[in-house]
């Protein structure tokens, strides 16, 4: 398990799982937009999914030739079993943090 | 619109790999619209695109470097000899350099603290008759001139040459002292930092108790910073000067020019006239006074130079009686005051950057071979996922690590070399040029320090990536070039060190056989005290008494074996030069004067020293009773100046003219003294030594010199304290400006050729250093890449002694072609040395033949290891291990 994971990491890792499968930068940057409301610089996306998979939370491999690429091929991205052990911690982590906060957090 | 993109190409081409580029151009093409190959598209995709590089590679150039960082760290640590010799190395080079700059900077190109201080220089007069030249100008002539030239945008006149004694509380001080007009203070923009400056009321002639200025050292020296200084009369050469200011630094002092103790005072230029009796404008002969010069913006000093030689040749035909032969020498004040160090202040810049840059060469050779035994290491990492631009950043991040300690390093090391420069008093320099290591200094060290190892991480980067990262070593053949290049690097360094071998070698010897030079007389057991009378107590009969005392007083000191006075000049040091000619040919034939130095000796005094006479007869007291006074009537000549004004001839009973006392004087000749070298013996000491000895009992002269020959083991501090008191009974209102032994004096003389000895051999040790780092580098990168074919040799049946004999040959082949080339470029270098040499030929054998074997031997020594590993290795094991 490597050490903890920054925020954008966090949401790329969520944003591969839940975009169509097989996600590719372009479906994941629309998920987290989707999702967050935020847009995500494209460079960051990159140099993250980077990271992740030099972490080895993500697989990477290429797809077909695609003509509405310029005849280049997708690079997909696929959590590893590593990264969804990460998906998970990152999970309780939070809960834990977030447990008896409700009543704070409503009532403001 | 759509237009190419290419630098955007090369950019992702630079940065990214092929599945990096697919990737994101694939995602823009999908997004934006299609993105032909050649990135030719709309300025929204160009922006995009370089948008996403940029954060790309600021995200991948800085995420996780401190990993790097504690990688390259802990390679320091698991590696220390190497990291030693790296570290070393270049701080040795980078700090070296900067003290060299330094200590360049100061003397070549820091503007000199005077408004366009560039366009400022000094004038004096050269004579036909002269070799040295740099005499005075007279007043008149310097009046015309300014009317005249073009090129002269004003003129200051000055006279700094003259000591003042200052007495006060029974004691008396030599106060060295700048006469100088109003213009003086307004070219060389000084102010005061309280009272005034000397201005134009104050400089009349009649004007009835003159006034001076102190200079700020001065001011706190001798006057313990005295605010209320001002209005302070001082008794200045018996004459009550009132203080009207004090300077606010010491820019003022032009004195370092001859090497003079710095100006303490300033007085108006007509106040010489009465503190020291020289008639400055009596007529255009009267030659005592310098000008300082402003040439207009825009003009070079050689064109003013052309402009005064055309004047000069009009004065002397206006004025033929007194400028007959005499021409106006302009030197721009940069080179007045250093003109002694700038070639080796330039020679040795020029070096130091030269070792340097071997150094990086080196150390860049050395990372090489580092480099090879690691390209397995880096393989696997690459093999292990690891990007290119990962490991080149892991090897820049290294090289930065070990650039920084070696820039901290060198900073200690500039500091610490300027320090002991400054201390060792080898290096004088003027008051205004501070010698420190400043700001922009430091710097240029780190900067250079930091350039230079990241250009050896950046070769060795480059030659580790561009190995095989799926071979199981990496090894690649090293193919020719290569090694070709390894050889002239080898060559280049063994050239170099020759070089600064050979003049090391030369210096080391001009400088042990200057030491062995003597000056001709007898300098042991000598205790010098010079004494400067005041001039109200100069008259001819108070300057006899004065030194018949001070010989009898002397001689009664216990542990003193015999005294004698020596007059005007220091003894060793014949400065006091005056310009002679055979009789009858003084206004005939200038072009026949010779220079010879003075000096006023007692009957006795040459046998005394050891110098011999070999003709005529030694003075006697009857020499004194000269028709006039001051005039002497007769002298000694030496050796050469007889040989020069009658060739062949006997010079006994002949005259010689000179000029003094205000008239050309007719002076015959008694006899002739074997040479010796008054003038100094360090320059030209095999040359002609003229020299005149006058009578000092018909011609006294002050300041004089009591030389006191001590008795065998005497104590020469309780001598030296004894002297002191004595000549202060004498004659309190003298002040004794000097008191040492000739010992010490001629250590003194040798400092600064000692220290010029010492840096050349410090930067030959240098470069020897180099040279076997370089070797061994070469040669164990040979050895290790030619490990298979040394394999084969020795399974083929070849002993280890042939593979040793081998391979130490194959790294001699360079050393050899080293020595040749050094030699050659020694021929021209010991030319240039030869002016600085002494006793030594530029072309010394011994030091031609010791510098190859020198070389040798660290040569053999650098490649001993490597040959050795080569041969001792079972071909076995080489063979299996490829």
């Amino acid at each position: 398990m490597p050490r903890g994971l920054g925020e954008l990491e966090i949401v790329t890792l969520l944003a591969v799982l839940q975009a169509p499968e097989p996600a590719y930068a372009v479906t994941i940057a629309a998920e987290i937009e989707r999702r967050t409301g935020r847009k995500v610089a494209r460079g960051a996306l990159y140099a993250t999914l980077n990271r992740l998979t030099e972490k080895g939370l993500l697989d990477t491999w290429f797809g077909a030739e695609t003509p509405e690429r310029g005849g280049r091929r997708k690079r997909h991205y696929s959590p590893t079993a590593d990264g969804l052990q990460a998906a998970r911690h990152a999970r309780s982590a939070l809960r834990s943090m977030w447990s008896g906060l409700e009543n704070v957090l409503e009532t403001r | 619109m759509k237009r190419p993109y290419p630098w955007l190409d090369r950019l992702l081409g630079l940065f990214l790999d092929a599945a990096d580029r697919e990737e994101i151009l694939g995602d823009l093409h999908e997004e934006h619209g299609p993105i032909p190959p050649g990135i030719r598209g709309s300025g929204r995709i160009a922006w995009a695109t370089l948008g996403i590089v940029v954060r790309l590679i600021g995200s991948r150039l800085l995420g996780g470097i401190g990993n790097d960082f504690r990688i390259a760290s802990r390679r320091l640590v698991t590696d220390p000899g190497f990291a030693a010799l790296t570290i070393g190395a270049l701080a040795l080079g980078a700090g070296v350099n900067a003290a060299v700059f330094t200590v360049a900077d100061a003397v070549l190109f820091a503007p000199l603290p005077y408004p366009d201080g560039a366009r400022l220089g000094v004038l004096s007069s050269d004579h036909t008759g002269s070799a040295t030249g740099g005499f005075g100008v007279a007043f008149e002539n310097v009046r015309d001139l300014a009317e005249r030239a073009d090129t002269v945008e004003r003129a200051a006149l000055f006279l700094d040459w003259q000591d003042l004694t200052y007495q006060a509380d029974g004691a008396a001080f030599r106060l060295p002292a700048t006469f100088a007009d109003q213009a003086f203070f307004e070219l060389m923009g000084l102010r005061t930092q309280r009272g005034r400056l000397i201005g134009q009321e104050d400089n009349r002639t009649g004007v009835a108790a003159p006034v001076a200025v102190l200079s700020h050292g001065a001011w706190t020296r001798l006057f313990g910073a005295d605010p209320d200084i001002v209005g302070r009369v001082l008794h200045l050469n018996d004459q009550p000067t009132e203080i009207i200011g004090v300077l606010e630094d010491d820019r003022g002092d032009l004195r370092y020019r001859w090497g003079e103790s710095p100006t303490a005072i300033f007085l108006p230029l007509f106040a010489a006239e009465s503190l020291t009796g020289f008639d400055l404008r009596a007529d255009r002969g009267q030659r005592y006074l310098n000008a300082l010069v402003r040439v207009p913006a825009a003009t070079r000093f050689e064109q003013a130079g052309d402009e005064l030689a055309g004047i000069s040749t009009q004065l002397a035909e206006e004025h033929p009686e007194f400028n007959e032969g005499w021409t106006f020498a302009l030197e721009p004040l940069r080179e007045a005051f250093f003109n002694e160090l700038q070639t080796p202040a330039r020679a040795l810049l020029a070096g130091s950057l030269l070792v340097f840059l071997l150094v990086v060469v080196n150390l860049t050779s050395l990372l090489l071979i580092r480099a090879e035994g690691r390209v397995g290491e880096i393989a696997v990492r690459r093999a292990l996922g690891a990007r290119r631009w990962r490991v080149a950043r892991l090897l820049a991040v290294e090289s930065l690590v070990l650039s920084c300690i070696a820039g901290a390093l060198a900073v200690v090391l500039a500091i610490g070399l300027v320090a002991l420069t400054r201390s060792s008093g080898a290096l004088e320099l003027p008051a205004f040029a501070r010698l420190h290591v400043g700001l922009g200094h430091l710097f240029l060290t780190a900067a250079s320090t930091l350039a230079a190892g990241l250009v050896l991480g950046a070769v060795a980067a480059v030659r580790l990536l561009a190995a095989d990262p799926r071979g199981r070593t990496g090894r690649s053949s090293p193919g020719r070039r290569p090694r070709r290049i390894g050889g002239l690097l080898i060559a280049a360094e063994v050239g170099l060190a020759f070089l600064l071998l050979f003049g090391a070698g030369l210096l080391l010897g001009s400088f042990l056989s200057l030491r062995g030079t003597n000056y001709g007389f007898e300098t042991d057991d000598l205790l010098l005290a010079r004494v400067d009378l005041p001039s109200a107590n100069q008259g001819a009969s108070e300057l006899r008494q004065f030194a018949e005392d001070a010989m009898n007083s002397g001689a009664r000191l216990p542990q003193v074996a015999d005294t004698f006075i020596w007059a005007p000049n220091r003894l060793g040091h014949g400065n006091q030069v005056e310009i002679i000619t055979r009789a009858d040919r003084w206004l005939a034939f200038p072009q026949e004067r010779i220079e010879a130095s003075q000096h006023h000796v007692h009957p006795g005094t040459l046998a005394k020293l050891g110098i011999s006479l070999l003709r005529g007869r030694d003075f006697s007291a009857a020499d004194g009773a000269a028709e006039r006074e001051m005039v002497p009537g007769v002298a000694i000549v030496s050796e050469s100046v007889a040989a020069e004004l009658w060739p062949g001839a006997d010079p006994l009973g002949r005259y010689f003219e000179t000029y003094l006392e205000g008239e050309v004087q007719q002076v015959a000749v008694i006899g002739v003294a074997t040479d010796s070298r008054h003038r100094t013996r360090l320059v030209d000491p095999d040359g002609p030594q003229r020299d005149i000895y006058y009578p000092f009992l018909a011609a006294p002269v002050s300041p004089m010199t009591l030389a006191l020959r001590l008795a065998p083991g005497a104590e020469v501090e309780a001598t030296a304290r004894a002297v002191r008191q004595l000549l202060g009974e004498l004659a309190p209102s003298a002040p004794l400006f000097e008191l040492a032994t000739m010992g010490a004096a001629m250590r003194d003389e040798e400092s600064r050729h000692r220290f010029s000895a010492v840096v050349v051999a410090f930067y030959a040790g240098l470069a020897l250093g180099l040279a076997a780092i370089g070797l061994y580098g070469v040669l164990a990168h040979r050895v290790r890449s030619q490990r298979q074919e040394l394999g084969i040799r020795l399974a083929l049946g070849a002993s280890p002694r042939q593979v040793h004999r081998a391979v130490l040959a194959s790294g001699l082949a360079p050393v050899m072609l080293g020595v040749v080339a050094g030699a050659a470029a020694s021929l021209p270098a010991g030319r240039l040395l030869a002016a600085s040499l002494y006793g030594i030929s530029a072309y010394d054998a011994a030091t031609y033949l010791a510098v190859p074997g020198i070389l040798l031997v660290v040569a053999v020594g650098a490649l001993a290891a490597p040959a050795r590993r080569a041969a001792r290795t079972p071909a076995a094991v080489i063979l299996r291990n490829e």
